[in-house]
């Protein structure tokens, strides 16, 4: 005899409201459904009321964790429709912070996912090391969480060379912390038995339903913007997408703690050879014509997407915003099934998912 | 660098084009729509093609075919999406659930991008009544 069961919306092992239903058959989930907007907040129609420097803080305040992804993207794609190329120095910038976003957002997903399989010893890690970036992010933007740091035609802030010598710093000491983070979960026993062959999503489910981002890599799919559809500078810098090829819970884990060190290699790489320059355009903004275009970022949680037509107005026609959860949520059904019960809120997890980006 | 390309095409070539691509391996990026200021509505697929994203637009139409046939619910989100927002048809997508917001929420009615506030509550409670 089968049950539905039902997880969420409000649930402790949800950060933020979704609703799932599990239906099952013992401890065993057959098939599951997702629903999703319970943190709908209308802004794209707002969107449409504002103008695009109003837009510009609006769009930062869709997440609190990737907010500089969806104010950078915005931007970047509002310079595309007004044929705008921002400094190099800015696009350094950008880089630096978006690459400090990912830093933060893995270690505070590997501590909630560490939290869900039991382990509060490695989460609080996780979170203490985490507090670090936040630190660097506080100093270079002078904010923790809405940095409002991506301004169209550039940055709003310069980076001294006193602050990249203490970012530096700050940056040698938490690969270090890292490192031990990174050891505790690959040979914890707890970790392993928790994660390992669970919520598996193989390659072939994986391209077929549109997965992306870290998920997508977890599943051996080798898909990243910066490296498929370079922008801003990300074609000047070495680095490597990391995939894992089990495509369980652990692969996930793996690959997002593979992609810290990455992001790493990125800073240090961006602090060697900043570009001199201004970093905005000051006062000679160009007016933004008619004209539709649609720009990629690789977030911390995979592909982010904006679309913005523009009517020649002050006020855009549509913005148009797609999220790498958007993306990776039609996935879940498909990951839950085989499993039991108890494993249900650590999957739905995995996909590092973020349900006010997804609901907008 | 990222590129754009706008490709203007009719109702009937959207289930050709997505068979086309989908052959071809190539990824759907996202679906988008929109009515501009005469109401006329837009509805864009795009393909990313390695740097390039192709945008097949279709102008106009306010029902077209679904392509969750061949992009599973790849495609199925974003039109389920578009047709809560704008009331785009998607002909042969399954609507029978709501993906934004719950069923019990504003009655399942009212398309939530382009109805005002005030009309989607009066729903509500005229359904209440």
């Amino acid at each position: 005899m089968s049950y539905i069961v039902p997880i969420g919306p409000y649930h402790p092992s949800l950060e933020e409201p979704v609703h799932a239903r599990l239906i099952t058959e013992g401890e065993l989930i057959k098939d599951a459904e997702i629903f999703i907007g319970y943190n709908h907040r209308g802004i794209e129609k707002i969107a449409m009321d504002r103008n695009y420097i109003q837009t510009t803080t609006l769009v930062e305040r869709v997440c609190g964790i990737c907010s500089h992804s969806h104010a950078m993207t915005f931007t970047m794609t509002c310079e595309a429709i007004a044929g705008v190329t921002p400094s190099k120095r800015s696009q350094y910038i950008n880089v630096i912070i978006s690459e400090l976003e990912r830093l933060h957002s893995h270690a505070l997903w590997v501590g909630v996912a560490l939290h869900n399989i039991g382990h509060d010893s490695l989460f609080m890690k996780s979170w203490d090391d985490r507090e670090k970036i936040m630190d660097m992010l506080e100093l270079l933007t002078g904010n923790r969480v809405n940095y409002g740091i991506a301004i169209f035609g550039g940055v709003r802030r310069d980076i001294t060379k006193d602050q990249m010598e203490q970012v530096e710093k700050a940056l040698d000491e938490y690969e270090e912390d890292l490192k031990v983070l990174t050891d505790f979960v690959l040979n914890d026993k707890t970790v392993a038995l928790r994660t390992q062959g669970v919520g598996v999503l193989t390659t072939e489910d994986a391209l077929t339903l549109g997965a992306i981002g870290p998920h997508a890599r977890a599943s051996n799919v080798a898909v990243d913007v910066r490296k498929d559809a370079p922008y801003l500078a990300y074609d000047e810098f070495e680095f490597n997408i990391a995939t894992y090829h089990t495509c369980d819970v652990f692969a996930r884990v793996v690959v997002r703690l593979l992609e810290c060190f990455e992001s790493i290699k990125i800073i240090r790489q961006a602090f060697k050879n900043m570009p001199k320059g201004p970093i905005n355009m000051g006062n000679k903004i160009p007016t933004i014509q008619k004209g539709e275009y649609m720009m990629r970022h690789e977030a911390p949680r995979g592909q982010l997407s904006y679309f913005v037509a523009a009517n020649g107005t002050d006020k855009p026609a549509r913005v148009s915003i797609h999220v790498p959860t958007f993306k990776n949520a039609p996935t879940v059904p498909t990951m839950l099934k085989g499993n039991s019960v108890a494993d249900a809120g650590l999957i739905i997890a995995s996909i590092d998912p973020c349900f006010s980006c997804m609901d907008r | 660098m990222q590129e754009y390309r706008k490709i203007p095409i009719t109702k009937d070539e959207i289930i050709p084009v997505a068979h086309r691509m989908r052959k071809d391996g190539v990824i759907l990026s996202m679906i988008h729509g929109y009515l501009d200021e005469e109401n006329i509505p837009h509805i864009s697929y795009e393909y990313q093609i390695d740097t390039v994203i192709e945008s097949y637009t279709v102008v106009g139409e306010s029902t077209v075919p679904s392509i969750s046939e061949f992009y599973s619910e790849a495609a199925a989100w974003p039109e389920r999406e578009l047709n809560e927002l704008f009331g785009f048809v998607f002909e042969g997508l399954d609507t029978s659930k709501r993906l934004f917001l719950p069923d019990t929420m504003l009655s399942g009615q009212g398309h939530i991008i382009v109805t005002p506030m005030d009309e989607l509550i009066d729903n509500r409670y005229k359904k209440e009544d």
